[in-house]
């Protein structure tokens, strides 16, 4: 079974994707800000990471640039913000990011794109 | 926070009481020497003066009683009220002198509140002033009384004044103690409720989104959601999901939220006498009935309150996506410079299709036509050429200084004539924005227009001609540099300031 790793502040989105993921069949992990992300990364197997960019304590941005450029992780991770701004997106994919969704979005979408990312990576 | 509390009211009674302590121990030793060496002392204020002393002094308040009697008062008071003291001594022949009095007086003024203050002289002048400026509204019973009274306050000692301030600081903190306290609580209460029912909410609606129970058994699973304090908890619940997600979750929310009734609240809401529970009606209904709010927005499209205006002007763009601005057809109300950028700000984060604003621009209000060639501008609608043109004859500046823009911005080229025709008769600022639409569709025939500008004494005006005739062509740099010259023109700083990449 896939683990998946839901870094998200908004508890209600938070839970609502981990539910959604359950569901499909995969295992989650679910965290509220990106220090809690990056402990959680250096402790657990992880398949797959699902990060909003605002959240405290540490960035979205930070956390992938992290993951990237420091432990040079070759860990599937894809971004879930509100902010839908070409420069947001730009700096995400630049600094390591695989895929970008912007709120509001579809759950069904989110599976689809979150399987498509699992089978590229195998 | 209880503990921080405690300690606190400790500590301000220990530094109540040490203050206390000292102010004491000082003026009982003043008093002491008071009650030994001066005799005239103020019995009322001073507790162990004694009868004799008290006797004493009752001579000069009733010399000055008589005085008063006597009227003229206003006239003499200033040397009545100064003199006091002194003609208690002069009227006693057993008194010491005036040495000495000087010398009884010290230790009595230490004690004054005031005078330590603001001074003696001062002091004087208001305690008159205090009088003389009562005494034609007071009936003659009283003023002595009134007299009294004031020369007690003026000579309030200061044991009793830092004793009555430690007194009202520490009530003071201890009420502030208290309040926070209650304050906090109660917020932590609210809190630990919202939470609460937020998550009870959450999951039964996640619940009924995923499928995993129906809508009765979701209903039934939020705990007193017929309270209106609850209902709001679970809209705030609604509003969450709504802000992000999208797809099927849309349904299932619309579902449940005319299931709970929630749809005739905020139509009621919408109907309250407070607009801010109007608004709140209006944005729930955007947000979470679009189909049947419009007519509803509609409705309040020229209401009199400004706010509920702008929030029934804002959401009548999410909803109409036709037509997002069609409101402006029927408004009669000004559209402020807010709620344009607001409603704008809406219309680019939906992504809506830009409509034509052409006829909006025939609108009797200004805002309406400054609005829409702004609009027109962005979006670059260029076969509004002719309706443009015709805001060139509009009444205010700023509508006429937007049209020579939109002119600009969109090449509109036949207005050219009309523009340098209008020229001598425009604002100073609209005459620059002329100047400047020659630098994208000026020719040949400009030149002699320009070149009367640059002849001219206004600088801005001199460099924008210059501007549009350096870079117009090249022919018009070649005119320029002929103009250059001719030494009275002194056209170099000029052309060296257009010519500078940084302008």
């Amino acid at each position: 079974m896939k683990r998946i790793l839901v870094a998200e502040d908004n508890r209600l989105i938070q839970q609502t994707i981990a539910r959604k993921l359950i569901k499909d069949g995969f295992e989650v992990i679910t965290v509220n800000d990106g220090k809690a992300c990056l402990e959680k990364l250096e402790s657990n197997e992880v398949d797959l990471l699902i990060t909003d960019l605002f959240m405290p304590f540490v960035n979205g941005h930070e956390v992938i640039s992290t993951i990237r450029n420091e432990w040079k992780k070759q860990l599937p991770i894809m971004v879930l913000s509100a902010a839908g701004s070409e420069e947001t997106v730009l700096k995400a994919f630049e600094l390591g990011a695989d895929d970008y969704m912007v709120k509001p979005f579809s759950l069904g979408e989110l599976t689809v794109r979150v399987k498509k990312l699992l089978l590229l990576r195998r | 926070m209880k503990q921080t509390l405690h300690i606190f009211v400790v500590f301000c009674c220990f530094q109540g009481f040490l203050s206390l302590t000292c102010l004491l121990n000082d003026s009982y030793a003043a008093c002491a020497t008071t009650s030994k060496s001066c005799p005239n002392s103020l019995p009322i204020i001073l507790p162990d003066s004694g009868k004799e002393n008290s006797e004493k002094v009752r001579k000069p308040a009733k010399a000055f009683a008589a005085k008063e009697k006597k009227a003229n008062i206003s006239s003499s008071l200033t040397n009545s009220v100064s003199s006091e003291r002194i003609s208690t001594v002069k009227s006693d022949p057993s008194q010491i002198g005036k040495k000495q009095d000087q010398e009884i007086q010290k230790p009595l003024e230490k004690y004054k509140v005031w005078e330590k203050l603001i001074g003696w002289k001062s002091l004087r002048n208001i305690e008159i002033k205090v009088i003389e400026g009562a005494k034609p509204y007071l009936p003659r019973s009283i003023i002595p009384l009134y007299i009294r009274m004031i020369d007690r306050a003026i000579r309030f000692p200061v044991i009793l004044f830092f004793m009555m301030l430690i007194f009202l600081f520490i009530l003071n903190a201890i009420l502030i103690m208290v309040i926070l306290e209650v304050s906090n609580t109660l917020k932590n209460q609210i809190e630990r409720y919202n939470e609460l029912y937020q998550q009870m909410y959450e999951r039964a609606l996640t619940g009924f989104l995923f499928q995993e129970y129906d809508i009765e058994t979701a209903v039934s699973r939020m705990k007193k959601i017929h309270r209106r304090r609850n209902r709001k908890i679970f809209v705030s619940v609604l509003f969450n999901f709504q802000k992000n997600l999208s797809g099927d979750s849309d349904q299932k929310i619309l579902e449940i939220f005319f299931r709970l009734k929630l749809n005739e609240d905020a139509i009621k809401k919408t109907k309250s006498h407070s607009f801010y529970r109007q608004i709140v009606g209006l944005r729930e209904l955007t947000n979470l009935y679009p189909s049947g709010a419009l007519p509803i927005v509609e409705s309040h499209i020229n209401d009199n309150n400004d706010e509920l205006r702008a929030e029934a002007q804002t959401s009548y763009v999410r909803l109409d996506f036709e037509e997002p601005f069609s409101f402006m057809r029927n408004l009669r109300k000004p559209y402020t410079r807010w709620t344009q950028l607001t409603a704008f700000y809406i219309f680019k984060l939906h992504k809506l299709p830009a409509p034509s604003f052409s006829e909006y621009l025939q609108s009797d209000l200004y805002n309406i036509q400054n609005f829409s060639l702004r609009m027109i501008t962005h979006f670059q609608q260029k076969e509004n050429a002719g309706e443009i043109i015709k805001l060139l004859d509009a009444k205010r500046d700023k509508t006429r200084f937007l049209a020579i823009k939109a002119i600009n911005e969109l090449g509109i080229q036949e207005a050219k004539p009309l523009l340098k025709e209008r020229f001598e008769k425009e604002t100073y600022l609209n005459q620059i924005e002329i100047v400047k639409t020659l630098l994208h569709f000026g020719d040949i025939d400009d030149f002699e227009f320009l070149e009367k500008i640059i002849r001219g004494n206004d600088v801005t005006l001199k460099i924008e001609a210059c501007r549009s005739m350096y870079f117009m062509n090249t022919s018009g740099m070649e005119n320029l540099l002929r103009l250059n010259e001719e030494r009275e023109l002194a056209l170099e700083p000029y052309i060296a300031h257009i010519y500078d990449p940084r302008n």
